[in-house]
């Protein structure tokens, strides 16, 4: 071991305190949940609605394989735990007390469901398997969230031609 | 021929690293982040000649690439898919990149450049995942990825810097005999 490989390391835990502080300064609790596959934005979910009971709402994403035309992708709102589909592939989300959670999902590695739930502004859950993104957002009308959406319009305009419809 | 019997055994260990790490049920929940063992052998080919001078020879470094390499495409075959091949290569290039500039800097020892690897490796594979499903903010990750990658580095590194020695007395009895 030399100096350098001291300064190394303890630049990066420097670097990790500076980072994680500076991501703990702004944790501001969401208020919407935003749906994405492949990047185009599929569906809101609003987290405080007036009505909670406190009961858990889940929502089940299911996609489906279509010839030529890329992957067509279903979402279906239940009150309680929906009955998995079998030979499909789906992602289920619960939403209960502002937070999200992946509850299942048939994807093959199922880091999804093994992540923990998120309630925090810009925190999200991502099938890679499946390219499908749940971001919340504190804020609808988010400055981030509207340069992404500006970039998705413009993938849109190219959506034409057939995507490869590969779902893990 | 006996650089070849060499490199061989060196990819096999390789191999049998990544299918232990296969094993290992290691995730903290967060995408991205391995123990990377197999990258021990990587450190060790770039760093078995640290000698006094410290200087890395062209052989060495094709040596390190190519075993690398390998070891991505076939660990990939044996133990996953075609996907998993594209994500480990970027990461591994990235790091791969990162140990050479940390090697040739002659400032680190093994854990130094171990460490290197290990950040980067992290970073390469958060890239990916970003290009892939396209979220400009995944820097949530970061500051994880760096700890982790300090962490599983510099305990790597501490292993390699321990089996150095080894590989340097078994080399100078291998010339002893010839």
């Amino acid at each position: 071991m030399k100096k350098a490989d001291i300064i190394l390391i303890a630049g990066c835990f420097a670097a990790v305190l500076i980072l994680a502080i500076a991501f703990m300064a702004r944790h501001d609790t969401g208020s919407v949940a935003d749906i994405y596959c492949d990047g185009t934005l599929l569906y809101q979910i609003e987290l405080n609605q007036t009505d909670a009971t406190g009961q858990a709402q889940y929502y089940l994403i299911l996609f489906e394989e279509q010839e030529e035309q890329g992957i067509d992708v279903h979402i279906m709102h239940s009150e309680e735990y929906p009955e998995l589909p079998v030979g499909r592939s789906y992602n289920l989300l619960s939403v209960g007390e502002g937070t999200v959670a992946m509850e299942a999902a048939d994807c093959r590695d199922q880091i999804c469901v093994r992540h923990k739930p998120v309630s925090a502004d810009r925190e999200n859950i991502i099938c890679l398997p499946h390219r499908l993104v749940v971001e919340i957002y504190a804020d609808k009308d988010d400055e981030m969230k509207k340069r992404k959406e500006g970039r998705t319009d413009g993938s849109e305009e190219k959506s034409d031609e057939p995507l490869d419809g590969v779902v893990g | 021929m006996k650089r070849t019997v060499e490199l061989g055994f060196f990819l096999a260990l390789a191999l049998i690293l990544s299918y232990v790490e296969a094993l290992i049920p290691f995730s903290f929940g967060i995408p991205g982040i391995k123990l990377g063992l197999p990258n021990l052998i990587v450190v060790l080919l770039l760093c078995r000649n640290h000698s006094g001078d410290g200087s890395l020879g062209r052989h060495d470094i094709q040596a390190a690439l190519g075993v690398n390499i390998l070891r991505i495409v076939l660990s990939g075959f044996l133990f996953s898919n075609l996907y998993t091949i594209w994500y480990a290569l970027s990461g591994a290039l990235l790091s791969f990149a990162a140990m050479l500039i940390g090697r040739r800097m002659r400032c680190f020892s093994v854990v130094g450049v171990s460490v290197l690897g290990g950040v980067f490796h992290n970073i390469g594979q958060i890239l990916v995942a970003m290009a892939v499903v396209e979220t400009i903010y995944v820097g949530y990750y970061v500051p994880f990825l760096i700890a982790a990658g300090t962490v599983t580095g510099a305990a790597l590194g501490i292993v390699a810097m321990e089996l150095i020695p080894y590989l340097k007395r078994h080399e100078a009895d291998r010339e002893r005999r010839q």
